[in-house]
């Protein structure tokens, strides 16, 4: 009896170093892709881009070996990708710099369209005489503006590194079926292996879910935007729409940043009313269509964050990490969040 | 010599291998193709002499045995009560296969391997994960499954009867 009471705390013991182990290599891991300079967005990107393939490249394993399915899916999509960037880059890179240079006029235009309307308030209440809207208005509106249109370039030839490396991650992670972490396997001590399974498989559909979900939302809400001011004969559509599809990527927030162009193209320009009313119909529309249809259908058994939640969470990503911040924050503590209550959930079963 | 010496070994044991999932019920109806797709999903543990392999009612999945043996016992493990062996299973066989389908399948029995074991398991998501990319496959497995439930039933309405009869 002594002896197999021994061999239970040398088991204990061997369980409790194996943890610890498994910890520490879990740990380092997820420390190096916070050290390691831009590999955490590399690997984001990469994650997002083998979620999405994912699900066509099963659907063809049906008939044909996976070997050859994931790089026929992968290459056909990267392929189509780069045609289509290759055919609409001069004109939107055109379009972008139409807007870049025109963006001070509008400005212009805004402010003097404050200022009458300031003049207004004026003559109504005497109290805001001494502060110029228009011109601080005009000033966090400009340099705003201006911030975006400069930095977006930049961060793009920086972050070219990032989207080379990035297909090149997600085509392994690929190619071995649940992702790289299961080479993490062997070492995951006895005693929970079969918990740390079951968790992994969980979280991972979970994110899957939510990331294909999002992405096809986004698709669709900058397909409607684009679509619309295309056939309302307004300027910029294309670039417009996209800006409109990534900013939606951000709730609450997101839709509003995403219509603030349009509405300033549309105040500055020579637009009738009934036109900008339409513009703004056309956003009012899609996002009627986005939370009455895409998110109950594409996103229904994903937990929503509460709208504080957002505001704070979108500050803290634009202080860590600017635009690309405000934009992966929300989908990163979402996938947190996915991930905590999937491990609550299963601990709770399981006592 | 002695890399011909390590493959040749090597080769054995995963020949032995395949045998042991080639024997296993579960798998039986699976082609070529499918059982190199299982293997690549199947996962190599190994347990100390007298380590749990799974608790009562929180097993998620089947093992097979590879090397060395393990206890089926009835009880709660590390209680001061002693546990009744139920079975002692040694190399090729299988255990656990029910928790593929239902968690609490076995609610007083525990699996304790004795002496050092080299198992192979195959968990629910594993079979989740067939399910949803190789239907067919996944139809075959269960389908073995529901077969190994329906003998028990057989049986277990037969002690039964038995037990009525002799009354």
């Amino acid at each position: 009896m002594t002896s197999s009471l021994e061999k239970q705390k040398r088991i204990k013991r061997l369980n409790f170093f194996r943890l610890i182990f498994f910890l520490i290599i879990f740990s380092l891991l997820l420390a190096s892709l916070f050290i390691i300079k831009g590999l955490f967005i590399t690997l984001l990107l990469a994650f997002v881009l083998s979620f999405v393939l994912l699900p066509p490249a099963n659907f063809l394993s049906l008939w044909i070996p996976r070997a050859y399915a994931v790089p026929i899916v992968f290459f056909s999509f990267l392929g189509s990708l780069g045609a289509l960037l290759f055919w609409s880059l001069p004109f939107l890179s055109k379009q972008f710099n139409k807007l870049q240079e025109e963006f001070p006029k509008y400005i212009d235009q805004i402010s003097v369209l404050i200022n009458n309307w300031q003049d207004h308030l004026e003559s109504n209440f005497i109290f805001v005489k001494d502060f110029n809207l228009s011109d601080k208005f005009t000033q966090i509106l400009s340099s705003f503006g201006n911030a975006f249109l400069e930095d977006l370039p930049s961060t793009l030839t920086q972050s070219f590194t990032i989207l080379l490396l990035a297909p090149f991650f997600a085509f392994f992670m690929m190619k071995s079926r649940l992702g790289l972490t299961r080479s993490l396997y062997p070492l995951v001590p006895n005693h929970v292996f079969e918990m740390f399974l079951s968790l992994h498989y969980k979280i991972n559909k979970q994110i899957g879910v939510f990331i294909r979900g999002r992405i096809l939302e986004a698709f669709i809400v900058g397909l409607i935007v684009g679509a619309g001011l295309i056939l309302l004969k307004f300027p910029f559509a294309i670039l417009l729409g996209i800006f409109a599809s990534l900013t939606n990527l951000v709730p609450y927030i997101g839709p509003i940043i995403g219509s603030i162009p349009v509405l300033l193209v549309a105040l500055a320009g020579d637009y009738e009313t009934g036109q900008i009313l339409l513009v703004m119909g056309l956003f009012f529309f899609t996002q009627v269509i986005d939370s009455m249809v895409l998110v109950p259908i594409l996103l229904a058994r994903i937990v929503n964050l509460h709208p504080l939640t957002v505001v704070v969470i979108i500050i803290a990503g634009a202080q860590f990490m600017g635009i690309i911040g405000m934009i992966i924050s929300i989908p990163l503590v979402n996938a947190l969040k996915v991930s905590v209550m999937a491990v609550y959930q299963h601990i709770s079963d399981n006592i | 010599m002695l890399e011909v010496f390590f493959e040749n070994f090597f080769k054995k044991e995963k020949e032995g291998e395949l045998k042991f999932i080639q024997n296993c019920p579960l798998f039986s109806d699976l082609t070529n193709k499918e059982m190199s797709f299982l293997r690549s999903l199947l996962h190599h543990r190994i347990y100390a002499d007298g380590e749990i392999v799974f608790k009562p009612s929180s097993g998620t999945g089947m093992y097979i045995i590879l090397k060395g043996r393990v206890n089926i016992l009835q009880g709660q493990p590390n209680s001061q009560e002693e546990s009744s062996l139920i079975s002692a299973l040694k190399e090729g066989h299988f255990f656990g296969e029910l928790s593929l389908v239902h968690k609490k399948a076995y609610q007083s029995m525990f699996a304790q391997s004795a002496g050092d074991s080299k198992l192979l398991g195959f968990f629910q998501p594993d079979l989740q994960l067939i399910l949803e990319n190789y239907p067919k496959m996944g139809i075959k497995i269960l389908t073995k499954i529901s077969e190994i439930l329906s003998s028990r039933l057989q049986k277990a309405e037969q002690k039964i009867l038995q037990a009525h009869s002799s009354k």
